[in-house]
């Protein structure tokens, strides 16, 4: 079967569907990742997303449900140039189409993604719909089209933040990494509370790594309710869509800012609240940074470090001094955007990153971010 | 850190010559980084043996030394150019060798001199094994159980206590060179033995065997600062244990989940880091197929063929950044030229699917054992890019130039069963074919993958291929979404119709009909990310077009494909020299390759770059796109050359020497015509079809006789015959390959030969000057040692010039004419015409300082040579210099392959020696090409054929006198001594011990003197030539290398007498002077005594039997 995909501005991209049969409006977005697709179609930061794949050859080694990054994939609808659907290795739990199936999302395959790529570079993220095309038939009419069109551009996208987060709270244990036999006095073991805007799993793996039991709440918690599990620090997690519609969650940053002296550490959507609650911009980035090779730097040393990225929005330059005294950390090295902001002036470590130090798919090059947050609230308590 | 303004001179070593293992790579990499000191405003100075090179190009450096690569010239150049600092790392493992020599000596420190890029200490602990394990050790990076052993005894015991079977590596080699798995303590006790002798520290690994793991490699780079980043992984085809040169190569990597791409990413980058490495490394890792645990094989602390590769396959310029690294910039400081508006600290990423296949020798090489393993065995390789896996690998299977273009190969239906297992489980360079074979048979992916241990995916792509092949082949016609299907799967019109059988023709029309035009991506190290600019193309079979016609005037130059024994690096220097003119002259140049290796695939050398197969499809897919003014041929080798006629019939128009032109060249009965209009003569021949009717032509013209087929390069398939049986065994061999052409019987003229490479504009012509061969003729010109210039008679100087005139204007040689000539008998005979560049352009290009492909490419575009500022007829008459090219040779890595020189070309690289005097270039050039001089009072074994036993003589009484031991075998021993030489006779290899083998593996031999006539492999001649490569023996076939070599012994002459002599004033001495009447410089009297004695031999001697004692 075929299917398009007609964007807002008329422009349209055939090839062969597969999965599920529905048609989707969505936002389209690229992403240079090239490994690692079902980590990165679990990521919740991309609900209301069509994905374009720029690596050409996807599904190759099968599912893996172990490396999921959360209980589903989220995404709209996958674009591949090549889908290979039924996977050949045998240690694979299923085959990439199988589980695409399994969770309804529609695959359009053999599609000229360089050239969509292209497009949504020169012209930005743009919303547009996957339709399936009746057997028969090459393509749509021109009545049909406007039709198409109008629909598409009348459409918003949601929130999508209370889509992807969790219903109810829930607890994750410390993992014990001593090593047998370390006469070491044992450090003790630090809860972190866990803002859930469309968390991945390998953020909430990090800490418990790390000695940290994990407390993760759902968006829409209150700072009281968070705050009864008497954490050590705050983890502002990741998510999908624009934070500036995100008010509530913001008021809930700027309320637990104010009433508590707990370490603050942002990723992602999580930097962007924070940067929100702390009264900074954000804006949309062009395109966005998707991908695994993005180069950042470190602004105290200068020190380059390759990440994983995934967001569309960026917090803005204008007013940091104001906010809580803060500090670019890290920049992006391709277009000089902020990539990280510590902010100086509150008196205890509160700090966010707009990459993805807990990686999964990507470079794991900041991981060692995950262990300074840790670090530095136990040198602040002592 | 921003550029260290304190470099100021930087000498940059190259790889030097051409041979298994270190091939075209270090060019572009050499290339890259004098190009960078240019920029930077640095000076240069660049020494390098290797003359068919780019990077050796006078304009390339403040100073170019064509000088061999001995750690007294690299001494001695850098103190007297007052070097500051040395870059090595990028002259490959020959490079990074005289980094740690020089750094050892203390040399580098007591004359203040620093060593740019990785430190000795850094190589030093990715090289030296122990120092190796111990960083790895470290930081908790595993390596595979092994040990090192510095004698037999050790490896014995290390073997017993890992377990066989153990892979044999040894330290500080190129290409794995005298490696291997062995299975039991006799394999280990053979191979052990080459693995000590190869390695320069005495050192080799015994290690476990891992056979069955993935093989993955990543290339990485890291600044000063410690900022690193990689550039690409890469997917071995094989898994580990045939060495990665041999390997069939996917970048990226596709096989690998998320978990363990990132896992070996990040062990390279904690890998680099810990060997501080500065510049690019690469790092080769074997992973567990299913249970997710890796090991690290080993590290490249430099730049390697992978490098070259990964920056091919990327649009990443590794060299280039390296470079920049070495002068202190950081990677977030080195913009990213592909794109102009990113840096070259981002990862590139890719869209598209990178094929590598290596090209091997075997098709000349017949007799040589095609296994592969640890020893890297091919000389090239060609690489692929598609938008999917399957059209990414259809085009890398065409890029070859086999018979077949594509998995289905016939000529394996008639395999059997077990024969088919074999050739699958033991790994040749045909596995890939052996493979498809299985499946087309129906054989399932899991018997497949328990033979092989190729990962499913791949063998499940090569399965639809094959399939999709054998449902075409079955079938007469073809349907339109058929077609389709095809045509995007990356089958090519002339698959698509060798397979149906349907008109090709037909099939290209119908094709573009519907629609189906090949369209063109870029490569730009970012997915389509961002905008950019680089010209650098592949085909595709989606809607967009990248590669939208500019409306300049325009010149397609095609390229000549891989390194191939016969069509080395001498094509691409010519390819990129004609490219640089056409931008000169305000053409958009536009290449077609396929090399990953070269300097004409750089995305900077050309306006635009096509990195496609060089076949017919795929390059009329590029005119069409296109519509070029004109099309270059003439330049890119028999690859190109071959495509002339094709191209000329779809209407394009050809610049340079027409395709009938060429025709008339090559086609023997034409050529034939062609001489007799023009008065020339020949060898007598004739031209048959089948061994009875050469057996007849060969008696009617008498023995001895040369057998080639027509149309060949590097003498592919010649033989010289000295009997009925050679005459049917070569057709045996030759028939292997399907012949268009006719084999040509011609006399074999055993004279001296010359060779002359002109520019000619149809009227006049241009000779730089004209070569001779220190061989006498049967050896094939490449495998010569060349002497520019030839001293001849006066009056064969003439003729030759005006034979050149003559032929050029007979067969319309617009462009470059190459001829060589044999003079026997006090006259003067044409045995070839190439209408096309030649293996020596680029050397007489550099010792006479004429740009010979740039004045004929303006030839090409209209200009008459008496334009050119260069006179007419012969510019370097006399000029009062030496420039000798000497052969060089890569036997020990090649098994079962004969050493003995022929009509058959068998070199793999050439260099050069430069000197005012004879003596002291041919001494530069033998001792340029890697031969090491015996020394006075040391053993020398000589065994001769009948026929030149008299010859000999004199010259084993002159190494007697000398000083040498002479040792012989039989019949030659005999004759030595009832003439009166004293020489020590020793038994034959079949007779009891001691016996000659004996004697060589005592080490006591220092030389090997060994001339036959067959090429049996089963002869002791064979065997002794053989075990003398396997114990690094110098080997002399010839009796002219060996009257050049007995006069260098007799000078006496040291590397310290040598006078380094830069490339620009030696061009500048020719230039004044060319014009001499006479010869000015001291004239080469013993090899000039020796070739009239041949003469007169010739005279008056009946013919020989063949004989070998």
């Amino acid at each position: 079967m075929k299917a398009i995909i007609l964007l807002e501005d008329g422009c349209e991209y055939t090839g062969t569907a597969a999965g599920s049969q529905q048609d989707v409006i969505c936002e389209f977005v690229f992403t240079t990742t090239m490994t690692g697709y079902v980590k990165l179609l679990t990521d919740p930061s991309y609900s209301g997303q069509g994905v374009v794949m720029t690596f050409p050859e996807v599904g190759n080694y099968g599912v893996y449900t172990g490396q999921a990054e959360a209980s589903r994939p989220w995404l709209s609808c996958l674009i591949v140039r090549t889908l290979n659907g039924d996977s050949q290795d045998p240690r694979s739990d299923q085959a990439f189409l199988d589980w695409l199936q399994q969770y309804q999302i529609p695959v359009v395959s053999q599609v000229d993604t360089r050239a969509l790529t292209r497009h949504l570079r020169t012209h930005g993220s743009l919303r547009g719909k996957l339709i399936h095309l009746q057997d028969g038939t090459s393509g749509l009419t021109a009545a049909q089209k406007a039709e198409q069109l109008s629909e598409i551009r009348a459409w918003q996208m949601s929130p999508q933040i209370p889509l992807v987060s969790m219903a109810d709270p829930r607890h994750v244990a410390a993992e014990q990494n001593r090593e047998p036999g370390s006469v070491a006095e044992p450090e003790r073991e630090l809860t972190i509370a866990v803002i859930d805007y469309g968390a991945k799993e390998s953020m909430i793996k990090a800490l418990a790594h790390l000695n940290c039991q994990v407390c993760e709440f759902p968006h829409d918690v209150s700072a009281e309710t968070l705050l009864s599990c008497k954490p050590d620090g705050i983890l502002l997690a990741n998510g999908p869509g624009d934070p500036a519609v995100c008010t509530e969650e913001i008021a809930v940053i700027r309320t637990l800012l104010q009433h508590s002296q707990l370490p603050v550490m942002g990723i992602c959507m999580g930097h962007q609240l924070l940067a929100l609650a702390m009264g900074l911009k954000t804006g949309k980035l062009p395109f966005g940074h998707r991908g695994g090779n993005h180069p950042v730097r470190r602004l105290a040393d200068g020190r380059i470090f390759i990440t994983a990225q995934n967001h569309g929005y960026v917090v803005l330059p204008e007013g940091l001094e104001q906010a809580g005294a803060a500090r670019i950390s890290y920049e992006s090295v391709q277009d000089g955007t902020i990539e990280g902001l510590t902010y100086t002036g509150l008196g205890r470590p509160v700090f966010s990153v707009q990459f993805h130090p807990e990686a999964n798919p990507g470079p794991e090059d900041t991981a060692f971010i995950f262990e300074d947050f840790t670090t530095q609230i136990r040198e602040d308590q002592r | 850190m921003p550029k260290d303004t304190s470099i100021k001179k930087v000498m940059i070593i190259g790889s030097g010559p051409i041979i298994i293992g270190q091939a075209a790579e270090f060019d572009y990499a050499g290339t890259q980084a004098c190009r960078t000191l240019t920029q930077e405003g640095v000076e240069s100075v660049l020494l390098n043996s290797n003359p068919a090179t780019i990077m050796t190009d006078a304009e390339m450096a403040t100073k170019v030394y064509l000088e061999p690569l001995q750690t007294e010239v690299v001494e001695r150049i850098l103190l007297e150019e007052g070097c500051d600092s040395l870059l090595a790392s990028l002259g490959g493992q020959t490079g990074l060798n005289f980094a740690m020599e020089l750094t050892e000596s203390g040399f580098l420190a007591r004359h203040q001199i620093r060593l740019l890029g990785t430190s000795a200490e850094g190589i030093k602990r990715g090289e030296d094994r122990e120092a190796f394990r111990s960083t790895m050790e470290a930081i908790d990076i595993p390596c595979i159980p092994s040990g090192i052993a510095h004698t037999i005894e050790e490896a014995l015991a290390l073997a017993e206590s890992i377990s066989y079977p153990v892979i044999i590596r040894p330290a500080f080699t190129l290409g794995g060179t005298g490696g291997g798995i062995v299975n039991n303590p006799e394999e280990l006790k053979e191979i052990a033995e080459t693995g000590l002798e190869a390695s320069r520290v005495h050192q080799i690994l015994v290690e476990k065997s891992i056979a069955g793991w993935k093989e993955i490699e990543f290339e990485a780079v890291r600044d000063a600062d410690g900022n690193a980043i990689t550039i690409c992984s890469m997917e071995n085809f094989d898994p580990v244990g045939v060495h990665t040169g041999d390997s069939i190569v996917f970048a990226p990597a596709l096989t690998l989940n998320d978990h363990e791409l990132q896992l070996l990413r990040s062990a390279s980058l904690r890998i680099v880091n810990a060997l501080e490495i500065v510049g690019g490394c690469n790092v080769q890792f074997a992973l567990h197929p299913t249970d997710g645990s890796y090991a690290v094989i080993e590290v490249n602390p430099r730049l390697s063929r992978s490098s070259a590769l990964a920056s091919k396959a990327t649009g990443y310029p590794i060299a280039k950044v390296a470079a920049h690294i070495a002068l202190g910039y950081r990677l977030d400081e080195i913009r990213n030229e592909v794109t102009g508006c990113t840096w070259a600290a981002a990862e590139p990423v890719v869209d598209y699917v990178v094929t590598k296949i290596p090209k091997w020798p075997f098709d000349k090489f017949v007799h040589a054992d095609r296994a592969l393993g640890t020893q890297m065995k091919a000389t090239g390789e060609i690489m692929s890019i598609g938008n999917t896996f399957k059209a990414s690998l259809m085009k890398a299977i065409r890029s070859l130039e086999l018979n077949d273009y594509g998995l289905r190969q016939p000529a394996l239906f008639k395999l059997s069963q077990p024969e088919l297992q074999e050739q699958m489980q033991h790994v040749n360079d045909r596995r890939l074919f052996a493979v498809a074979e299985a499946l087309r048979r129906g054989q399932s992916l899991d018997q497949v993958y328990q033979l092989t241990r190729i990962d499913r995916f791949f063998l499940g792509k090569v399965r639809e291929l094959v399939l999709e092949e054998e449902r075409l082949a079955l079938q007469k016609n073809i349907s339109d979404s058929e077609l389709r299907q095809a045509w995007q799967d990356g089958l090519c019109d002339r698959r698509i119709s060798d397979l149906t059988g349907l008109d090709r023709e037909l099939l290209h029309k119908r094709r573009l009909r519907l629609g189906l035009v090949t369209h063109y991506k870029m490569v730009d190290t970012c997915a389509g990310e961002f905008e950019a600019s680089t010209p650098y193309f592949y085909s595709c079979t989606d809607q967009e077009n990248e590669a939208g016609r500019t409306g300049r005037h325009k010149v397609v130059v095609l390229g000549s494909g891989p390194i191939r024994i016969g069509q080395g690096i001498e094509f691409d220097y010519c390819s990129v020299h004609c490219v640089q003119e056409l931008k000169k002259l305000g053409y958009e140049a536009i290449i077609i390759n396929n090399n990953p290796e070269t300097v004409s695939t750089d995305f900077d050398t050309s306006d635009r770059l096509y990195f496609e197969p060089l076949t017919e499809d795929d390059v009329r897919a590029v005119l069409e796109n296109e519509q070029p003014d004109g099309v270059i041929c003439q330049f890119g080798g028999q690859t190109a050359i071959k495509l002339i006629q094709a191209v000329s019939d779809w209407g394009y128009r050809i610049l340079g020497t027409a395709a009938d032109g060429v025709d008339r060249a090559e086609d023997r009965e034409r050529f034939d015509e062609v001489l007799n209009q023009c008065r020339i003569s020949r060898p007598q021949g004739h031209t048959i079809f089948s061994t009875e009717q050469a057996q007849e032509a060969a008696r009617q013209l008498g023995y001895p006789v040369l057998l080639r087929p027509s149309y060949v390069l590097g003498g592919q398939g010649m033989q010289i015959c000295y009997n009925d049986q050679d005459i049917a065994e070569y057709m045996a061999i030759i028939n292997l390959n399907i012949q268009e052409h006719p084999i040509l019987v011609d006399k074999y003229l055993m004279g001296v030969e010359l060779e002359v490479d002109a520019i000619s504009d149809g009227v006049d012509v241009l000779i730089p000057g004209i070569m001779e061969h220190l061989e006498r003729a049967g050896i094939h010109s490449g495998d010569s040692i060349s002497i520019f210039p030839a001293y001849i008679p006066d009056k064969h100087r003439e003729t030759i010039i005006r034979y050149t005139r003559l032929l050029a204007q007979q067969i319309g040689v617009i462009g470059l004419i190459n001829i060589q000539f044999i003079l026997y008998n006090d006259e003067v005979y044409v045995l070839e015409v190439n209408p096309r560049s030649s293996r020596t352009v680029p050397y007489i290009s550099k010792v006479t300082g004429l740009p010979i492909v740039r004045l004929a490419t303006e030839v090409m575009l209209g200009r008459a040579v008496s334009q050119l500022g260069y006179g007419e007829d012969l510019y370097a008459r006399y000029p009062a210099v030496y420039a000798i090219k000497a052969p060089v040779f890569s036997f020990a890595k090649l098994h079962n392959v004969d050493t003995v020189l022929g009509p058959e070309m068998k070199s793999t690289g050439e260099v050069l020696g430069l000197a005012q005097t004879y003596a002291e270039a041919m001494f530069k050039a033998i001792l340029a090409s890697g031969f090491r001089f015996p020394k006075r009072g040391e053993a020398v074994l000589l065994s001769v054929k009948d026929p030149d036993k008299n010859e000999l003589l004199p010259l084993a009484w002159r190494l007697y006198e000398m000083g040498f031991t002479l040792y012989a075998t039989g019949g030659t021993a005999h004759y030595l001594l009832r003439n009166g030489v004293p020489a020590n006779s020793c038994r034959k290899l079949q007779e009891p011990s001691p016996n000659t083998g004996d004697l060589l593996r005592s080490g006591k031999i220092k030389l090997l003197v060994n001339t036959a006539s067959g090429n049996d492999p089963l002869s002791g001649g064979f065997r002794i030539r053989r075990m003398c490569i396997e114990h690094g023996i110098p080997t002399i076939t010839s009796l002219d290398t060996l009257t050049a070599v007995v006069e260098c012994l007799e000078r006496n002459l040291t590397v310290a007498d040598l006078t380094p002599c830069d490339i620009r004033r030696f061009a500048r001495l020719v230039a004044a002077s060319r014009q001499n009447k006479l010869p000015l410089n001291e004239l080469p009297m013993q090899n000039q005594t020796a070739k009239e004695n041949v003469w007169k031999r010739h005279q008056t001697e009946e013919v020989f039997t063949a004989g070998q004692d």
